[in-house]
């Protein structure tokens, strides 16, 4: 079976090469970005709307009434602070006010202990819309004044330096607008195992060079609008699958071995990305930008406020198990100090419950988390946690920190290179959250 | 296929004596539109039904389509089924949408459940996303305010986004947000001016309230009073459409409220700011994008909006006026949107005649991306070029190599591509694009020519075997991506 892949994959080749079009070879890739130690960049976003206040909770009420709010608005969503013993992290910098992570964050807690999270609190745009798809759009794009962009804010700055290679694998089947780029390709890969050319199940089928050649040089004639959109995608299919067949996934020793879908998977598949590159200085992938999504943050019911097995507390739980695997797997093959991850979620939710008992939800709010996870971040919290006192017109946080001001500094402090170029309404104070 | 200028029409609802009228050609459907017609109104055709449909008028032929009952037809479900038994759910639709009685119905039913996602990612529970699927087949096609009634008291939805947990005192605003915002209005208009305010959120989600069912003493969905938020709102407050009192939808017995607080009839009042009826051109720009091109130029929107408007919101009426409208049989219309993979799958094995393995057919629309009763959320699967992103690609190479290559159950489908005698790789391959009402470039053509003359020729099974690979390569093909 293999090699009647194997046949199809050399006639693709061989077709492109008399065809004279542009094949993508070891050689090329070595020259272009993503090099053994330029900056990887990971995005992760939690989709739904992830709440703010059921991840990094107030202890006290120092500074501002925040634990005494956080305690009568919400009563049933209340992590006691007997449980909260141990995962305390540093003081609102704005106010005082003490903090802590949730109980099942103890992954995430001890990775912020090494200095290596930073947590931005209030994060989102003043004047967010509690839409879903309004509001992450304004993440996707990197601006809050257009719903139709087709750029996303790392598309862009993958365009300023496009050289007709692809820098991008999007781990949601579907590419991610932030990666979307006008001239630069990004994947949609839902996963590398499976990224591979069909075996012929019959084995009389002995044509596999000779239809492979075909599909490459009829991919590669001249099309116009959509037909050429999807022939560029079947030309980088055609190309990756070689290329994806050489990484292995699994089996070297991942400490996400065992996750066998959903973000530990993306996350364990792109670590072996990375160690493939690492042991082929020679033949690196270019791959520079990753972004993967765990859905399920929408909580407007049954959020949960303790137990592991449920709600927010469920996927917080699987969040820090797999953000710490993939911390240890980079550290373990040497290249923690390249990646750099950013979690974001389009918005935080509303601080006052929406029913009580079991049954307790939140409805869509604003003012939410950014977290970036690394050796190369400046741990410790940013921004400031918005006052529960004095909440806007619907119950909301008020947003206390632009994510540009994240962007800005991701991209000129990890990625070196021009925010002002990148992001609309540029300049932006950065927020120092990435070490020069 | 037919030429252009004036054609003698069949005796048909157009020329019922058969006199002979002379009608304009662009009445007529030709080969390339009846192919269009029954891959936009359905899922596919084989040729035979395609040349058969060919000639009549275009009324008769959407006629023909929507002259369907509506059923409430769904597979035998235990009341509880478990997600195990999904695979039968699945498969059990798959099929009925290759029928062709129900190709325009089952279009529609695919398309509501894209409009009005639930899934199994929230539901776990069978029975309640089979007895929505069986709702959108029987309203689909009918008074859009009676769908838009049962979807809000449908136990998959009030699940899915919580409208069972919405009541009097604990006002959740899950449901009520996502009516406006994707289901009935946009947030903006074309102007981009709001549509409603987060107040109207509230005001709409307390108007929603009390909806709910008891699994053992009451299963079927009602209205209990004492969840119901029977208090006075405001609803779209400062504009001319601005409804007040004590809204809602229906009473504990059953009853709808009166249009004047009834706060589905709000929505349909609803006008923007230049006083158009907002969801009549949000419905109608949402299923010119499935029907036909992802935009619709503004004039054709107020045209097919005031007729749909007019018809007392038909959905049927609607349809017939889409469907045969010159634009709808437009050269960008017949080639500007990619298939979704339900449709890829479906016309591919329609327009072969395979037998399909219905069950390892789901399978496959997951690798495609699009795994029915599993939509990636509340705004529906994303539809354009995201269709074709690698991986998605990817899937539909994989089942156009196992459709062309089934000769045994092996791989799940039975295919046996025609080989006839005398036949040259230049007749095969042009044989093979009009089984598939493909037309693809000049040079396309010969390379596929060429493919097949390549290789030592000799005995029959090789020339099956460059047959099948042709058909592989032509369900492959950027071309058969789009229609």
């Amino acid at each position: 079976m293999r090699l009647t892949r194997r046949r199809f994959l050399e006639g693709a080749t061989a077709s492109a090469l008399l065809a004279g079009t542009h094949v993508l070879g070891f050689a090329s890739r070595a020259s272009a970005a993503g090099g053994a130690d330029s900056p990887i960049l990971v995005l992760v976003n939690l989709a739904g709307g992830n709440d703010l206040l059921g991840t990094v909770i107030p202890l006290d009420d120092v500074g501002a009434p925040q634990r005494s709010r956080y305690q009568s608005l919400r009563p049933d969503l209340v992590v006691p602070l007997a449980d909260l013993a141990g995962l305390s992290i540093d003081a609102d910098p704005l106010r005082g006010t003490g903090l802590a992570l949730h109980p099942t964050l103890t992954g995430l807690h001890q990775l912020y202990g090494e200095g290596r999270v930073a947590l931005v609190l209030g994060a989102g745009l003043a004047g967010n819309s509690l839409s879903h798809f309004e509001a992450e759009k304004a993440w996707f794009f990197g601006r809050p004044d257009v719903l139709t962009e087709p750029i996303g804010w790392i598309g862009r700055q993958l365009d300023l330096a496009a050289d007709g290679l692809p820098h991008a694998v999007s781990f949601q089947s579907e590419v991610n607008p932030s990666l979307q780029a006008a001239f630069a390709d990004a994947l949609g890969v839902s996963s590398i195992e499976r990224f591979e050319l069909p075996d012929d199940p019959l084995w009389e089928w002995r044509d596999g060079l000779e239809r492979g050649a075909a599909l490459r040089a009829i991919l590669a004639e001249p099309r116009g609008g959509i037909g050429e959109t999807i022939a560029r995608s079947g030309r980088l299919l055609l190309e990756q699958a070689d290329f994806f067949g050489s990484v292995e996934a699994l089996g070297w020793g991942s400490q996400l071995e065992g996750e066998s879908f959903g973000l530990g998977r993306d996350l364990r598949e792109i670590a072996s990305i990375v160690r493939h590159d690492l042991a082929n200085p020679g033949a690196p992938s270019g791959f520079g930008f990753y972004h993967a999504r765990m859905g399920g943050f929408d909580t407007h019911s049954r959020q949960g406020a303790i137990d592991p097995s449920s709600g927010q507390p469920k996927l917080l739980s699987d969040l820090s198990r797999c953000l710490l695997g993939f911390q240890r797997d980079l550290e373990a093959i040497g290249a923690s100090g390249r990646v750099v991850t950013l979690v974001y979620s389009e918005f935080g939710r509303r601080v006052a419950q929406n029913a009580s008992g079991a049954e307790a939800g939140t409805d869509h709010g604003a003012g939410g988390l950014l977290l970036l996870l690394g050796d190369r971040v400046v741990g410790g919290v940013h921004g400031a946690m918005p006052r529960l006192d004095d909440l806007d017109a619907t119950g909301n946080l008020k947003v206390s920190t632009d994510f540009r001001t994240v962007y800005a500094a991701v991209i000129d402090d990890l990625l070196g290179g021009d925010h002002s170029a990148v992001l609309p309404g540029a300049p932006f104070d950065k927020l120092p959250v990435i070490q020069a | 296929m037919l030429a252009g200028g004036p054609v003698v029409a069949r005796p048909g609802p157009l020329d019922p004596g058969g006199q002979g009228i002379l009608l304009p050609a662009a009445d007529l459907l030709g080969e390339r539109d009846a192919w269009h017609l029954l891959r936009r109104a359905g899922f596919g055709a084989s040729a035979r039904e395609v040349a058969k449909l060919a000639g009549s008028s275009r009324a008769a032929a959407v006629d023909a389509l929507l002259a369907v009952k509506p059923s409430a037809a769904r597979p035998a479900l235990a009341f509880d089924a478990a997600l195990e038994a999904l695979d039968d759910l699945q498969a059990w639709w798959l099929r009925r949408m290759a029928s062709p009685r129900y190709r325009l119905q089952e279009k529609m039913v695919l398309f509501w459940h894209d409009h009005f996602p639930s899934g199994v990612a929230v539901i776990n529970r069978l029975d309640a996303l089979a007895e929505q699927n069986a709702m959108f087949r029987f309203h689909g096609l009918g008074p859009l305010r009676e769908l838009l009634h049962q979807v809000t008291r449908n136990r998959a939805m009030l699940e899915y986004l919580d409208g069972r947990r919405n009541r009097a005192g604990a006002v959740n605003e899950n449901y009520a947000r996502e009516l406006m915002e994707l289901f009935s209005l946009g947030p903006r208009d074309e102007a981009g001016s709001d549509n409603y305010s987060q107040t109207d959120v509230g005001m709409l989600a307390r108007a929603l309230t009390g909806f709910t069912w008891d699994d053992v003493a009451r299963p079927s969905v009602y209205l209990a009073e004492w969840r119901f938020d029977a208090l006075d709102k405001v609803l779209f407050s400062g504009h001319p459409f601005q409804q007040d009192g004590p809204l809602g939808v229906e009473g504990p017995d059953g009853a709808l409220f009166p249009p004047e607080t009834n706060v589905l009839d709000a929505l349909f009042s609803h006008r923007d700011t230049l006083g158009r009826p907002t969801l009549a051109r949000f419905l109608v720009r949402k299923l010119w994008a499935w029907f036909a091109t992802p935009d619709c130029d503004d004039d054709l929107v107020t045209e097919l909006a005031s007729g749909f408007v007019a018809s007392g919101y038909r959905v049927s009426e609607l349809l017939r006026s889409l469907l045969t409208h010159d634009s709808f049989y437009s050269e960008e219309a017949r080639s500007s949107t990619p298939k979704t993979p339900v449709d890829f799958a479906l016309q591919a094995l329609l327009a072969l005649r395979a037998k399909p393995n219905w069950s390892t057919l789901s399978f496959s629309l997951r690798g495609m991306g699009m795994y029915l009763f599993d939509p990636p959320g509340v705004e529906g699967w994303s539809h354009g070029a995201a269709w074709l992103a690698t991986s998605r690609y990817l899937g539909r190479m994989e089942l156009a190599q196992r459709i062309a290559s089934g000769r045994t159950s092996r791989t799940g489908f039975k295919f046996r591509p025609k080989l006839t005698a005398g036949a040259t790789p230049t007749s095969l391959v042009d044989g093979a694009l009009a089984q598939l009402g493909l037309e693809v470039s000049a040079a396309t053509r010969q390379q596929l020519i060429d493919y097949l003359s390549g290789g030592e020729f000799g005995s029959e099974s090789w020339y099956e075997m460059k047959l099948r690979g042709l058909f592989a390569l032509l369900l492959s093909l950027p071309e058969f991506q789009v229609h």
